[in-house]
């Protein structure tokens, strides 16, 4: 019986050799669309938006599918797609600012998660430090140029390796590492002056 | 900036587990191993935020799935009509242009046909084309004996 890990082999095999033949594409949406989905949610931070760039990033991927050539993971060659989406819908973004001024804020999306995620046993205290901080960084983020957000997304959300974030954005292992000190540096900037304990300990 | 605790660079490299002498530092700085704790809770807050939020139930990854079936399909159709469609207007138009840059063929012509007209246009005539200077001046010398003739007849006299 063909188990799901040896049909993801297959895929993988077969793409190596001749690109995504169509036959296998929708056991690859499959595989893959949770976690593009994901890091597209963490770029964008809009659920819908978010839907519709990760449909529009395995249409994509369709229509390059030939084109790949198995030099990277296909999560990479998925991320790298996903990437210049987020970046693209970014610059269209730009254009509706005063509209967005005056829409409500995403934030208590943000908040209604990070009630999920708290230890439920924890002290309120720690409740409040862990959503704030965590709201800080998700402010912080949010402010960030569409590269250095798509970086820091990639490591602190999911833990990609920076071999891995340096394949999918297309730039060299250094250059990674100059966006996440950039990219850390705000963050810790923001929780110095937006986070009660941090106050007073910038470096 | 204070330097006795952690720089910019060797704070991104101490979150990275990449600087030994960081961590050390971290280690023996109290202050620093608050603030490192701070930073760590809030960016894996972060992570399990944007993990957490991304969580849909599997109808969603379902219909995702069915969209990007639809829209893959919804592409391809129009493209394969439009392959179709250029195909027939490619065909009419090479067998336009055949049709109008062909020259008129000339009927195919029997040698011994044209022999046979060649034959019956000569006979027709009274005298081959080429004797007709020569039959004009017969005709001509046959009207000057007739006149001579008439001229000097008995009758006349």
């Amino acid at each position: 019986m063909e188990t799901a890990l040896t049909k993801a082999a297959a895929i993988v095999a077969s793409t190596r050799a001749e690109g995504i033949a169509a036959g296998d594409f929708d056991a690859l949406v499959r595989q893959h669309q949770r976690r593009i989905y994901r890091v597209l949610l963490a770029m964008v931070r809009n659920p819908d938006t978010a839907d519709t760039l990760t449909q529009d990033c395995f249409l994509r991927a369709y229509e390059k599918r030939s084109s790949f050539r198995g030099e990277s993971s296909v999560f990479t060659w998925l991320v790298r797609i996903a990437i210049n989406l987020a970046r693209d819908h970014a610059k269209n973004r730009r254009a509706g600012f005063w509209r967005r001024l005056f829409l409500p804020s995403q934030d208590e999306g943000v908040a209604a998660a990070m009630d999920a995620v708290a230890d439920p046993v924890a002290s309120a205290e720690q409740i409040y430090a862990a959503r704030q901080g965590a709201a800080t960084v998700w402010a912080a983020a949010a402010e960030l140029p569409a590269q250095q957000r798509a970086v820091f997304a990639l490591r602190f959300a999911e833990e990609m390796t920076l071999e891995e974030i340096a394949d999918a954005t297309e730039i060299e292992v250094g250059t990674v590492k100059g966006h996440l000190h950039r990219a850390v540096n705000a963050v810790r900037n923001r929780l110095a002056t937006e986070t009660p304990r941090h106050r007073g300990r910038q470096k | 900036m204070n330097e006795e605790h952690l720089s910019e660079e060797q704070w991104t490299a101490a979150l990275l587990n990449e600087d030994r002498e960081a961590r050390t530092h971290i280690a023996e700085c109290a202050e620093c191993a608050a603030e490192e704790q701070r930073l760590r809770a809030a960016l894996a807050g972060y992570g399990e935020e944007a993990r957490e939020a991304a969580q849909r139930p599997a109808a969603f990854w379902a219909w995702q799935r069915d969209a990007i079936a639809g829209r893959l399909a919804a592409q391809r159709t129009p493209a394969r009509r439009l392959v179709w469609a250029g195909t027939l207007a490619l065909v009419i138009l090479l067998a336009a242009a055949v049709v109008r840059q062909a020259p008129p063929q000339p009927a195919a012509v029997d040698p011994d046909e044209a022999l046979l007209v060649d034959v019956q246009r000569s006979l027709r005539r009274e005298v081959p084309a080429t004797l007709a200077p020569a039959t004009l001046l017969a005709n001509e010398m046959n009207r000057a004996a007739e006149a001579y003739e008439n001229r000097n007849s008995p009758q006349r006299r």
